[in-house]
């Protein structure tokens, strides 16, 4: 945890939180980065030609702990990713999209499809815990409406699996 | 070849009893759950014709035109192109109360427990295995069209029926369906007293191609209303008519948890 409020704090410094266009074909985004220099991430299958965000933990020069991933196109949030990193890459949580929600394990910036209902509670745990944990950051910070943007994904992550 | 119709159905329409009576025949083929056919053109025919147009149109109107594309659609022998109007994950108002479930009543937890036992001795917010000797020879885990599920017999039995008509009215949504399971022990999120439904194996989280439809925003996947009448017509109580909006979720009713029962006590 205290890990990640650094990351936060360096991120706040740095002015930059690894924001970043893809623009790469779909073939090939499992493998490129973006982010900032100091927390660099796998584009997720997909998700190329939008600017990415994340909002998280970060070591070793890597993406990496509970966060968010926004991505926007023109300015308009796409679609988000709200869990866990692993070493760059999206480990676990939930990807919310206009349609709903993906849950589950990631691999290679994709999710690996189950049907386990474990599995999927886990992932929306992970992803309702990320956003609190990016919204205890920005309260820090004195971004209240941020603060309370997340607070209000934790709360609904936390509560679709019935 | 079926007659036209000789005015128009619907909203705004002229709603000609004998028209009425072939469009609400028509829906009926199409298992929506809107009554006997009476002729008079209420709020569930009205609303059944927009769920069903909107597989087709972009802004549906909720009426039917003599010779116009809703009726050409109603009448076609293969069922209305799903995916048209957009996505089939694509968010929609959830439907009218009254369109959906009708007669069906949800099972509560003094009901299933009354009825078929505890699962569990005890719960926590994770999903653990069923412990209930009794209960659990009726548990199986089989391949039900593109589904692999865990439940009770009965209800994988019901669900291949469901799944099949899915299969020959649907068939876009065939493609794309998927759960996110089906038997989990545990108590319902954020509380530590009532069990969650699917502790029975007899309820089950609808996935369109790979999507969970959001709980609680009352709307729905436009896929999930196009099933939703199927599910409906086998005696499943669609999830989008609980006090929160759950429009992934379907449950065995009252109705046909009770015709399990003969086969589950004896």
């Amino acid at each position: 945890m205290k890990a990640v409020v650094q990351a936060f704090t360096l991120m706040a410094l740095l002015g930059a939180c690894g924001a970043a266009m893809a623009d790469e074909s779909p073939t090939e985004v499992a493998s490129k980065q973006a982010g900032a220099k100091d927390c660099r991430f796998a584009i997720p299958d997909g998700w190329n030609r939008l600017s990415l965000k994340w909002e998280g933990g970060c070591s070793g020069g890597k993406a990496d702990g509970k966060g968010a991933l926004r991505a926007t196109l023109n300015g308009n949030v796409d679609r988000m990713f709200f869990g866990s990193m692993l070493a760059g890459d999206l480990s676990l949580g939930v990807v919310e999209t206009p349609d709903g929600f993906i849950a589950g394990k990631f691999k290679n910036g994709r999710v690996i499809d189950t049907s386990e209902p474990s599995e999927i509670g886990k992932a929306f745990e992970e992803a309702s815990a990320a956003a609190q944990v990016v919204s205890e950051h920005f309260k820090k910070l004195g971004k209240t409406a941020s603060a309370n943007f997340y607070a209000e994904k934790a709360k609904k992550l936390a509560n679709q699996m019935e | 070849m079926i007659q036209d119709i000789s005015g128009s159905v619907g909203e705004g329409g002229k709603n000609f009893t004998p028209d009425v009576v072939k469009v609400q025949n028509l829906l009926l083929a199409r298992k929506f759950r809107i009554g006997r056919p009476d002729g008079v053109c209420g709020e569930r025919t009205k609303a059944a014709i927009k769920i069903f147009q909107g597989g087709f149109l972009n802004k549906p109107d909720g009426r039917v035109d003599p010779g116009g594309v809703t009726w050409r659609h109603l009448t076609a022998q293969k069922p209305a192109p799903a995916t048209e109007g957009g996505r089939l994950t694509r968010l929609v108002p959830k439907p009218v109360k009254s369109t959906i479930n009708n007669g069906l009543q949800a099972v509560g937890n003094s009901y299933m427990l009354q009825k078929l036992g505890n699962p569990r001795e005890s719960y926590s917010a994770d999903c653990q295995p069923m412990t209930n000797a009794t209960l659990r020879k009726s548990v199986a885990s089989d391949v039900v069209g593109p589904l692999k599920v865990t439940g009770l017999k009965p209800a994988i039995a019901s669900l291949r029926q469901v799944v099949d008509q899915i299969r020959i009215l649907q068939p876009q949504v065939f493609q794309g369906l998927g759960h996110a399971g089906m038997l989990c022990c545990r108590w319902q999120r954020g509380s530590t007293s009532a069990i969650s439904n699917h502790s029975w194996g007899s309820a089950i989280d609808i996935k369109i191609n790979g999507i969970l439809d959001p709980r609680g925003d009352n709307q729905v996947q436009f896929g999930l209303t196009l099933i939703a009448p199927i599910f409906n017509s086998f005696g499943w109580y669609w999830g989008a008519g609980f006090p929160t909006e759950d429009g992934m979720h379907f449950e065995a009713s009252r109705s046909l948890v009770e015709s399990w029962l003969p086969s589950l006590t004896s």
